[in-house]
């Protein structure tokens, strides 16, 4: 698999949205430990929403499936995570000319503008235990995929793992940022829970082309 | 937790219709965001659209009214509202002449309130921001940027709304807030949590025998947790805080708020006051007005904080401007 069609994005898309309404409790837990517990409630709510979208017509245009995916959470969510995963999607998508299908080197463009949307946003760097510690390593994976001509599969499969290992990382962190800003050193040995987010949509992505590829 | 409540994905829907119902015709709410907007808007003025995140009620919902905000538009509990439902507010809310938002400093709020903004300007109405940022527990002095808004959001959308309703222009209107704002500070102390509807855990967990001070809205950690208290000895070391990060002097004039976080009872808030008003006189700060009661909550939360607003005649003239709303009115 060298590209994705716009059916795939769907596909793709609707899978990510079903791991995460079903990783609704796993989220608030996360959240919980070092936040206010509710992650999972807008995370799920928002996907929710963005599936029902993706569902209720057919779609031409693979930026089209990412940015209405990305532009229904922003209606809808509300909280930071509203905004910040809105425009993990909607960022690299909206106003690009209609494409039938991408290749690696567009996705991983896609979430290189998500990247830089989001820090302009929210001012954050690696190490401030948000979203872009896991986020970062993603796009530097995809990037890295893009220029060595990968395929869909593997470059997604590294990307989960590359965004998984900077969950991993955040564990180690004092936030800058959010409501786990206040806890200091306690918000150590947890990771955060955008972070968490964050991995399990890699991983949904990665595990879909997994089953694409054997189903 | 047993709460009155029907499913608990319509809680913040079925709250703003009972409001909306109870206080017929004044106010009406916007079909499919969750908006409440005077029904009668006067002409000439600036629009001040609040909100935030729902389950702190009555704030923000219930500071709407004369003197107060024109529009409230809140998100889910504890969460920002989208952009788009901001800006329905907004847009509701404007008579031509702008529109301040006031509200809370929190990520969430920040980034929906801005991107809310831009696209309020892309439809050609001018919008101004002050952020609330009264917690003094939430950062220290040289990163008051970073410090949350809690209760001392009522003293800034009292003057917020005294100020549009004045008829001053936009900038003025923002000048003053932001005076309000930096004249106001809040601390509290929490003694049992709340729970978010629909989940069974509570937002933080604290021993019975121990208090939070500092402790956020959410839950967020405060500055430090400590054997439980009689009240005078909590409320001494609130105001010092207070007193400290303003910091007050002798002869200074202030307002007082002492805010109930949600499950506190009244008899409580009320002795909370008679200390909190003896330990100002005894630091020679004279009280102009004082409040107490449910302003700022936390769902079934125990606990009170206590807000300052340092006074000088022009945020003063403000504070007395006749003023109405549900949740608060000057005394006539």
């Amino acid at each position: 698999m060298d590209s994705i069609s716009a059916a795939q994005a769907r596909e793709m898309m609707v899978y990510v949205a079903d791991v995460i309404v079903e990783s609704k409790e796993l989220l608030c837990e996360a959240d919980r430990n070092i936040g206010d517990g509710d992650h999972g409630i807008g995370m799920a709510a928002g996907l929710d929403r963005c599936r029902e979208e993706l569902r209720a017509r057919e779609f031409t245009d693979v930026y089209d499936v990412f940015s209405t995916s990305g532009r229904t959470m922003i209606r809808t969510m509300g909280g930071a995570s509203g905004i910040i995963f809105g425009m993990l999607f909607y960022a690299g998508s909206r106003n690009m000319p209609p494409q039938s299908e991408i290749g690696v080197s567009e996705f991983s463009c896609m979430f290189e503008k998500a990247l830089a949307e989001i820090q302009a946003k929210g001012h954050a760097e690696v190490g401030d235990k948000t979203v872009v510690d896991a986020l970062h390593p993603m796009v530097v994976s995809l990037r890295h995929s893009s220029e060595s001509a990968l395929p869909f599969k593997e470059a997604l499969r590294r990307a989960y793992l590359a965004a998984e290992e900077g969950k991993e990382a955040s564990k180690h962190y004092v936030a800058k940022f959010g409501k786990t800003k206040t806890l200091g050193e306690r918000a150590i040995g947890f990771p955060d829970a955008g972070a968490v987010s964050l991995s399990l949509i890699a991983k949904a992505m990665s595990d879909w082309a997994e089953m694409v590829q054997h189903g | 937790m047993k709460k009155l409540i029907n499913d608990p994905r319509n809680v913040v829907r079925q709250t703003f219709e009972g409001f909306v119902a109870m206080h017929k015709g004044l106010f009406r709410l916007l079909d499919e965001v969750n908006v409440v907007v005077k029904s009668r808007l006067d002409p000439g003025k600036v629009g001040l659209v609040i909100g935030g995140g729902s389950g702190h009620e009555p704030m923000f919902l219930e500071f709407i009214g004369e003197g107060f905000a024109d529009a409230v538009c809140q998100g889910n509990i504890f969460a920002a509202p989208p952009p788009d439902v901001i800006l329905a507010a907004t847009k509701a809310a404007d008579r031509g002449h702008g529109v301040l938002y006031v509200y809370g400093n929190y990520a969430g709020d920040n980034l929906n309130f801005d991107m809310a903004a831009e696209m309020a300007e892309m439809d050609g109405i001018r919008t101004a921001t002050v952020r609330v940022m009264d917690d003094v527990a939430s950062a220290p002095p040289e990163r008051a940027t970073d410090r949350r808004g809690i209760a001392g959001d009522f003293y800034v959308i009292k003057i917020a709304g005294a100020a549009c309703d004045a008829g001053l222009d936009l900038d003025e209107v923002r000048r003053i807030t932001e005076k309000a704002g930096n004249n106001t500070r809040t601390m509290g102390v929490a003694l049992s949590p709340g729970t978010i509807p629909g989940i069974s855990k509570p937002t933080f967990e604290l021993p019975d025998d121990e208090i939070e001070i500092g402790m956020g809205l959410h839950g967020e950690p405060g500055v430090r947790r400590g054997p439980m208290e009689p009240a005078d000895a909590l409320v001494d070391n609130l105001i010092e805080l207070i007193a400290a990060d303003l910091p007050l002097k002798s002869g200074d004039e202030v307002c007082v708020l002492v805010n109930g976080f949600g499950s506190t009872t009244r008899m409580e808030l009320l002795i909370c006051m008679r200390r909190a008003l003896e330990r100002l006189d005894q630091l020679g700060i004279k009280v102009y007005d004082a409040q107490a009661g449910d302003y700022a909550t936390c769902q079934e939360m125990a606990g009170a904080s206590i807000s300052l607003l340092r006074l000088d005649s022009e945020l003063r003239r403000y504070y007395d401007h006749p003023a109405w709303s549900p949740a608060f009115s000057t005394r006539r």
